[in-house]
């Protein structure tokens, strides 16, 4: 079914019954309008284009290929598996006695009746403020489409436990028509007290891969969640994150995004001492734009934040960050730095770094910072002179570029490393280093 | 070892070098003095093969190789050190890490297996032991956040490691408190013997009274205008540069 045709069809009256905590008339007012694009502060910086421009299928349940399940089943140990945006229980590997459960959404509301209230359910809650008084519902447009499209899985970690072992969520993605748009929607309910860690990645799309995951840290919980994309050669994808980190709870967020890919990271520091570290390496090669727009609303009193970006520009291409920090009136002692990292290995290579800062109340800190640079040539001098090779030499810089920010590259991940590594390879083989 | 014929070298159409010939036998020590602006530093830049410079005359020939046909790293390959005056600061890379890097395309260069990481290991610490270094340091970013000393103290660390032919010290004194000096210098003497030659840059007495080198130039507009042994830099000491400009 096209996009439209199903949205047109709820327009007139013909609501989800199975989704009534949603606002369905805000969120299809919101839809219904124009696509963000460079009209739009948070989208500017991504092309949109071929998302207006396509007429988008609707993937209905009937159609998911179930026998690409096994077929396609991802290597990684204890795995949480979505294929075209739906979970599948025979493509995961999740230990058993984990501790970990894993409901619909559908259940987990039919359980705790109470959680609905907690979840996305009207775009107004995450609109941004403008100057002008406005409130710009548009930069939602996208978790309000997912919101509509999927049927959302529950990932709960059970409570006081914790989890030693990290827990892969993969997204395959079948041979699947190129005009289907694809809707994950993950909520993970880290319970009171546990320590968990998360890394998902996202296989390279055909089509539009629109993601949307919920997360909800409880009191002294700590999650570690790491959202790491491959290179994504003919899709595109638009992803969102939505954080909410409760009292003495802590939040370590670890991203590397891809060209064809914008993030939106929204966290929110609900109650006291509640911490949100946030690592991110943004890549971008060829004529393509990697975007990430991350925001981080103090609420809770002596929270704290740390956004720490990395942005590599190769050939014509475009990375960028829009960092923003909300300091909310009564968020007293609340502690907030954002900094960013550009580095342009091109003349034509084009970085964006926007950190902004909206601060309510007096008694804070907030710092911000931004730099943009080329390969620094002495450094390239000085490695050559100890007998590395200039190309190997700028490769190393790059990796000690990264580096710096401790995302853990080398010793943690052995997947995140591989992703980076490819990038390399990419830029390596096309030269692009030496133009 | 190392022998510099004719050698005129420029910076946007200023003249750095001049016409200057300079001959280092191997296993021995050679200083260049000289004030400010000498063209000193351009000197160990041209012989480690710094882009950015204009060579208009000359050659420099290491083991009767014509060095100007070689990158840097082949340079560094062959056995060429340069001690940086100034060493850069690279936070990502750990300092062990970078120098084993090095050390193993040294040797892939020269067709040598790549190090074994044990007895490498085993050599840093106990040269970092020799040199008063931390062991910490060498888990540590490259340079960055090291004090003066420190960085210099790397310089001769990594100096040691790579065990070249030949070593440019472009002023690796400056900066550096009685201690220091004295550490840098002890590193210095077990680097140097009969098969390795030095070539040691700066401004002062104060490094050259532990080194003890077997010729002195007094350098100046790019050339050399005062040659002679070790006496040289105690009379220029006493009397100063302009006695001889």
């Amino acid at each position: 079914m096209y996009l439209k045709e199903y949205i047109n069809k709820l327009k007139t009256g013909n609501f989800l019954d199975e989704k009534k905590w949603l606002d369905q008339n805000a969120i299809l007012e919101t839809i219904s309008e124009e696509i963000p694009g460079s009209g739009t502060e948070e989208w500017k910086n991504f092309r949109t284009n071929s998302i207006k421009e396509t007429s988008w299928k609707v993937l209905v349940e009937s159609s998911i290929k179930q026998n690409y399940l096994k077929k396609e089943q991802h290597k990684l140990p204890n795995s949480i598996c979505f294929i075209d945006g739906h979970y599948s229980l025979e493509a995961s590997s999740l230990r058993k006695n984990s501790d970990i459960n894993i409901f619909s959404l559908s259940d987990y509301i039919y359980k705790n009746p109470e959680f609905k209230s907690t979840l996305f359910n009207k775009p107004s809650d995450y609109a941004e403020n403008r100057l002008s008084g406005i409130k710009d519902k548009k930069p939602t447009y996208f978790i309000s489409l997912n919101s509509l499209l999927s049927s959302g899985t529950v990932i709960e970690v059970e409570k006081a436990k914790n989890i030693s072992e990290t827990i892969n969520i993969i997204h395959s993605f079948s041979n699947i028509d190129s005009e289907i748009v694809i809707n994950p929607y993950i909520i993970i309910v880290c319970k009171e007290g546990s320590k968990v860690s998360f890394q998902e990645i996202s296989q390279n799309v055909e089509s539009w891969n629109n993601t949307f995951k919920e997360i909800f840290i409880s009191k002294d919980s700590n999650l570690t969640f790491s959202s790491l994309q491959e290179r994504i050669s003919k899709g595109i994808k638009t992803s969102s994150i939505n954080c909410h980190i409760d009292e003495n709870a802590k939040l370590n967020l670890k991203v590397l995004n891809r060209e064809r890919s914008k993030e939106d990271i929204r966290v929110f520091l609900n109650k006291e001492n509640s911490i949100a570290n946030i690592s991110g390496i943004i890549l971008s090669n060829n004529k393509d734009e990697s975007d990430v727009f991350c925001k981080v609303t103090h609420k809770g009193q002596a929270s704290k934040s740390d956004q720490k970006w990395r942005l590599i520009s190769a050939k014509n291409s475009k990375t960028a960050i829009n960092g923003k920090i909300c300091v909310n009136k009564n968020a007293k002692g609340s502690d907030a730095s954002f900094y960013s990292k550009s580095l342009l290995l091109n003349r034509k290579a084009t970085s964006f770094s926007k950190p902004e800062l909206e601060i309510l109340e007096d008694d804070v800190k907030c710092k911000h910072g931004a730099s943009f640079g080329e390969i620094d040539n002495n450094s390239v001098f000085y490695m050559q002179s100890r007998g590395i090779k200039k190309k190997d030499a700028i490769i190393l810089l790059i990796h000690a570029f990264i580096n710096e920010i401790g995302l853990d590259i080398e010793d943690d991940s052995e997947l995140s490393k591989n992703l980076i590594d490819e990038f390399f390879n990419q830029i390596n083989e096309s030269n692009s280093l030496y133009e | 070892m190392l022998e510099i014929k004719n050698l005129s070298v420029s910076v946007q159409n200023k003249t750095i070098i001049n016409s200057l010939n300079l001959k280092i036998e191997r296993g021995k020590k050679v200083a260049i003095m000289g004030p400010n602006g000498s063209g000193k530093s351009t000197l160990s830049n041209v012989i480690a093969g710094k882009q950015g410079y204009q060579i208009n005359d000359g050659q420099i020939f290491f083991n009767d190789i014509n060095i100007f046909d070689l990158d840097p790293e082949e340079r560094a390959a062959k056995g060429i050190y340069l001690a940086f005056q100034y060493p850069v600061e690279i936070p990502g890379i750990a300092n062990s890490s970078f120098l084993r890097t090095a050390l193993n395309s040294i040797r892939k260069y020269n067709g040598e297996k790549d190090l074994n990481t044990r007895e490498f290991l085993e050599e840093c610490k106990n040269l970092s032991k020799k040199l008063n270094l931390d062991t910490s340091f060498l888990s540590r970013d490259l340079n960055t956040g090291f004090s003066g000393g420190e960085k210099k103290k790397n310089e001769i660390f990594h100096m040691l490691m790579i065990k070249p032919k030949l070593c440019i010290l472009d002023e690796i004194d400056s900066g550096l408190d009685i201690d220091a000096l004295k550490v840098i210098s002890d590193g210095v003497s077990e680097y140097s013997n009969e098969n390795n030659s030095l070539l040691i840059i700066t401004h002062y007495q104060r490094l050259l009274e532990y080194i003890k080198p077997d010729e002195v130039h007094i350098f100046n507009e790019g050339k050399i205008i005062k040659s002679g042994d070790y006496s040289l830099v105690e009379k220029l000491e006493e009397k100063g540069y302009q006695e001889f400009v």
